[in-house]
């Protein structure tokens, strides 16, 4: 773009957050089945369904580090258990990426990788519980917990594991057990020291999932998973076993998307848990989830989720991309990750949806979208969204269609109100005082007679007043939390009016406003709103109706130009796409023959334009 | 990125500062404006008029409290408090310099914004009352749907009467008080800007409510024994319906204009065939003497089923006019007993209403063109069609060339319903014949 632009330009560019120089974003393409093999699909592919889901996490972080996706190269290795084999592929595709990457600044797991190289595993044992002791710290630390023993012919051997974080029975049972047993029952062994190999330690270890690692990064890596590592003099790598059992809470019902129809059950904190809530809605082979890790300091694992003969790859792509492409310390919780990746982190609108309801995150993976976890958050995150979907109550597909699209009707009147009442009400009061009808507005200045002030302050009060109330409700521990929100609002709102603060039709406005930021139903969106509120109040004082015309515009106008991860966040109406039967309307199910058309997914068909054949079969004959 | 950044920030501190001087500057808290529910016109004495307003009080018992009802309390004439409102007049050169003079007594800006009704003295009426229209025509806080009447007598006295006694709210009794136009079409309900538009229109002449003072005067007392007359019209003027108890404003009958100047007023019977004719009648009752029984009556509730068919054309020079009205007719009353709602009899009880119907509107519109040569029936949008241009329409000056327009009148009337009873038979007693007596 020139320098010289109109000042009108100017102005939208800055309403709109789009600056004058900037790096091309990223805009969903169209894409058909056959196209997808040009664009690199992630890898993780089918073997991850056939194998179980935590076979892949070695394979993903290593995609993370070279950042350049080689389907097929990662496809097959995937199809391959062998580990060695695996080794053997690592480094050619890892070399060259990296190389060309050096001018960039190198992100955490770059730095870390680089490090790996001189961390190789060495073949005795002193030196490798030198370095595990180096890597944990261990005289200070006093998690990991490191067991010495000797198996076979006096062979030292150890192992090391995270204290809470590992299983202690499976280590008990299943590790060190079978390992002393095969001292006293293998006596071919003792013959022959050394031919212990990993090949004869895994088939005597009885644990579901063991790895051999030759980088002492990788197993701290395991061990921080909660995995154990198990070290034999004389071998070239670590085996980790799989251990990982600590306290988790249970699948409970949504706290915040609580619903009367429809399934009661909601994310938890484990990752693992997460996905296999979803894998029971969804039991498609091609349903995929991929691993990054993010987080210099936590290494938080990050989990998408998508459907692979649906999504498109563009799409998948660009999730990774942005994964990836994230340097960061620290990293806990979804909403972190939300405003690490989110396209426009200015606007007050979210442009990912959130949701604890496995059923509604199902629900959109089959639409076409992509589903991100945070292991540790007991939400889900969805993109892309539209601002539709915000709208949307999980509750919308349990209900029969009609008795959803008259609730829908109440949740965007909700969402003008919530936003937009207190504004109108100052408006009206001090600029259009014609638009009252007189024996309300006589009733409004006999009641205002006594309150010393003006209603922008009386309104700013009640408003204070009653996020006051909100903020401590969370706070104030246990029953009083819940009680203080209705007892407070009444006395709050009584004694304002009887000791002449604000006047009564100001409480009704007041809760009005309230209630209606409740019935929107997704708690960002809410937020959103209750920011917007005093903007509109800001907008209606200034310029009266013209101000909060004003204001819609400029809102509207930063809406449409929202964008998340690619989508316009207005798609449908702007830019218009073909009708969806499922956007304020619901219509019933058997109407909703295709998916979104601004996801541009590669399936657009969700069921033939007739559902219900049985309706059109002769009963009797069928 | 550094720069869009500071460029917002620099905006909004210029926002912050900018728009409150431009904005602000306008905004009124509600009760800093005190709201004119009426504004009454008067002939001045020491200058041209006497404005007077009335205006909603905020004390607190207006809202829920019985209150004083009828008379308030003590000093009401003088400080003029009038059931929750009080009445100030002020002699002033014009309608709006009177709000500012009262400025000096009011401690509120008076705001035109909820003016419900402008009343004009007759005799100001009849003086021409262009000038002072034309300021509320234009100033941006009257409103269009503010009704205008014209009132014997003084509009001060006739505002200061403007009580309430059914509820407490003066605002809501305004509005109610008009609404009874379409009960008993006995007046009509002119709005402001019909009433301005058509003191400019070259097709018709504006017409605005007749009202009086009822200072109970008119209610005879009892003398006894003789037996009174029978009279089914209602010819008299607004004050002088024989009537005590309530409220004594009366809005009664139609003010005739011809051009801003008043001429004349139609009587409430005539009132309610001017409504019918121009479609704005709604229902009312009809109390007509028994064709076969004189002394008795019997009464129908009469609406029109249909807008009235307007047609007009020029016929050598002489402007031709046919109006057709539709009636629905309910009998709700037969003194007689007779049972007029056979199939049999209702043909002639149809023929008997439809005349009482075109005689009534054939003589209001007579006497229109006769009396006064004013067309507030607006017949001239008809005849408008029969010029090229408006401009010759305005040359042919219909207005004056009304009372030469021949105007033929045709009323349909459907007996729909007659009540509870059907073919009553006659109330037995020992006496012989025993009529019924209502």
């Amino acid at each position: 773009m020139k320098k010289q632009q109109g000042v009108l330009q100017q102005a939208l560019a800055l309403i709109t957050y789009k600056k004058t120089k900037r790096p091309k974003t990223f805009t969903l393409a169209e894409m058909t089945k056959g196209q997808d093999q040009g664009v690199p699909m992630s890898s993780s592919g089918d073997s991850s369904n056939k194998q179980g889901l935590s076979n892949n996490q070695e394979e993903d972080k290593e995609q993370q580090q070279s950042e350049n996706r080689k389907g097929n190269q990662y496809e097959s290795q995937d199809e391959s258990q062998n580990e060695s084999h695996n080794k053997e592929q690592d480094k050619p595709s890892l070399g060259t990426p990296r190389r060309r990457r050096a001018k960039k600044p190198l992100s955490a797991s770059q730095v870390r990788s680089n490090r790996t190289e001189g961390d190789k595993v060495r073949a005795d044992i002193v030196s490798n519980l030198q370095l595990i002791k180096q890597l944990f710290g261990v005289p200070q630390n006093k998690d990991l917990i490191i067991r010495e023993f000797e198996i076979g012919n006096k062979k030292r051997a150890f192992v090391a594991y995270l204290d809470g974080m590992a299983d202690k029975q499976i280590i008990n049972n299943y590790i060190l057990r079978p390992l002393f047993n095969m001292e006293r029952s293998d006596p071919q062994e003792e013959k022959r020291p050394g031919q212990l190999t990993g090949v004869s330690l895994g088939s005597v270890i009885e644990t579901n999932d063991t790895k051999n690692l030759d980088s002492i990064e990788k197993v701290a890596a395991e061990i921080l998973k909660g995995n154990t590592a198990l070290y034999v003099d004389g071998l070239p790598y670590f085996i980790t076993c799989e251990t990982i059992g600590f306290d988790k809470r249970g699948v409970e019902s949504p706290k915040t998307e609580g619903i009367v129809k429809g399934p009661q059950e909601a994310f938890s904190e484990n990752l693992r848990t997460n996905i296999s809530l979803l894998r029971r809605i969804i039991r498609n082979s091609s349903l995929i989830t991929e691993f990054f890790e993010v987080g210099e300091k936590t290494s938080t694992t990050i989990a998408v989720i998508y459907l692979k003969d649906v999504v498109n790859p563009a799409l998948v792509k660009e999730v990774s991309r942005r994964l990836t492409n994230i340097k960061t310390d620290f990293l806990v919780s979804a909403g972190m990750l939300e405003e690490l990746i989110e396209d426009t982190p200015f606007t007050i609108i979210p442009t990912i949806l959130s949701t604890e309801r496995p059923d509604r995150a199902a629900s959109h993976l089959v639409e076409g979208r992509v589903v991100i976890f945070v292991d540790g958050t007991p939400f889900s995150m969805i993109v892309p969204v539209t601002m539709n979907e915000l709208m949307h109550s999980p509750e919308d597909a349990s209900l029969k269609w009609q008795y959803t699209s008259g609730l829908r009707l109440i949740r965007f009147f909700a969402f003008l109100a919530g936003s937009m009442l207190p504004g109108i009400y100052i408006a009206l009061t001090t600029f259009h005082r014609e638009m009252i009808p007189t024996d309300l507005l006589i009733a409004i200045a006999k009641a205002k007679e006594n309150v010393p002030f003006p209603t922008l302050v009386e309104i700013l009060l009640m408003e204070l007043g009653f996020e006051l109330i909100r903020e401590a409700g969370i706070r104030i521990p246990g029953i009083i939390g819940n009680t203080l929100g209705i007892i407070g609002a009444l006395i709050l709102g009584d004694a304002a009016v009887t000791a002449n603060i604000v006047s009564p039709i100001l409480i009704i406005i007041v809760a009005v406003t309230g209630l209606s930021n409740f019935a929107i139903p997704n708690y960002s969106l809410a937020f959103g709103v209750r920011l917007l509120r005093f903007y509109y109040i800001l907008a209606g004082t200034l310029l009266g109706f013209y101000g909060i015309a004003l204001a819609l515009i400029g809102f509207v106008l930063m809406l449409v130009n929202l964008k998340s991860f690619g989508i316009p966040f207005f798609s449908i109406i702007a830019p218009k796409n073909k009708k969806s039967k499922d956007v304020i309307f619901r219509w019933p199910l058997w109407l909703q023959e295709s998916r979104p058309d601004f996801l541009n997914p590669l399936d657009r068909q969700r069921q033939p334009e007739i559902a219900r054949e049985w309706a059109q079969q002769d009963a009797d004959e069928a | 990125m550094p720069i869009p950044i500071r460029k917002l920030i620099a905006i909004g501190i210029v926002l912050c500062f900018f728009l409150p001087l431009g904005g602000c500057y306008d905004a009124t808290e509600i009760d800093e404006e005190v709201y004119a529910l009426v504004i009454g016109v008067d002939k001045g004495v020491n200058n041209m008029v006497r404005i007077t307003f009335q205006y909603a009080t905020y004390k607190d018992g207006g809202g829920g409290k019985a209150g004083g009802g009828g008379s308030d309390g003590g000093g009401s004439e003088e400080s003029g408090e009038v059931d929750g409102t009080i009445v100030s007049t002020v002699e002033a050169s014009s309608l709006l310099g009177a709000i500012n003079l009262l400025d000096a007594a009011v401690n509120r800006q008076i705001s035109l914004m909820h003016a419900k009704m402008l009343v004009f003295s007759e005799e100001y009426a009849r003086e021409g009352i262009a000038r002072y229209v034309e300021p509320l025509a234009r100033f941006r806080e009257v409103r269009e749907f503010m009704r205008v009447v014209v009132c014997k007598g003084k509009a001060e006295d006739f505002i200061m009467e403007n009580k309430t006694f059914i509820g407490t709210n003066s605002a809501k009794n305004i509005e109610l008080m008009f609404e009874q136009s379409k009960n008993s079409g006995y007046f009509p309900d002119v709005f402001f800007n019909d009433f301005y538009i058509a003191l400019l229109a070259p097709y018709g002449q504006s017409c605005a409510i007749y009202a009086g003072v009822n200072d109970f005067q008119h209610f005879p007392q009892d003398t006894g024994g003789k037996n009174p007359p029978l009279n089914t019209k209602q010819d008299m003027e607004p004050g002088d319906i024989p009537r005590k108890g309530g409220t004594k404003n009366e809005l009664f009958g139609t003010v005739v204009f011809d051009g801003d100047k008043m001429v004349g007023s139609l009587t409430p019977d005539e009132t309610r065939f001017f409504l019918m004719g121009i479609g704005e009648f709604r229902r009312g009752f009809f109390v007509l003497e028994d064709p076969e029984k004189p002394g008795f009556i019997f009464v129908i509730e009469a609406e029109l089923s249909k807008s009235p068919k307007m047609k007009g054309n020029m016929e050598g020079g002489r402007p031709v006019l046919d109006l057709e009205l539709t009636l629905d007719a309910d009998i709700v009353s037969i003194q007689s007993r007779n049972s007029y709602e056979n199939l049999d009899h209702i043909k002639g009880l149809e023929k008997i209403i439809e005349d009482y119907f075109t005689t009534g509107l054939t003589k209001t519109i007579e006497r229109t063109q006769q009396e006064w040569n004013s067309d507030i029936f607006h017949f001239g949008k008809k005849i408008a069609g029969e010029f090229q241009t408006i401009q010759e329409f305005e040359q042919y000056n219909w207005l004056s060339h009304y009372k030469e327009a021949k105007i033929s009148t045709q009323v349909n009337v459907n007996l729909r319903r007659s009540g509870y009873i059907y073919e009553a038979k006659p109330i037995r007693g020992t006496s012989e014949g025993g009529q019924g007596s209502t």
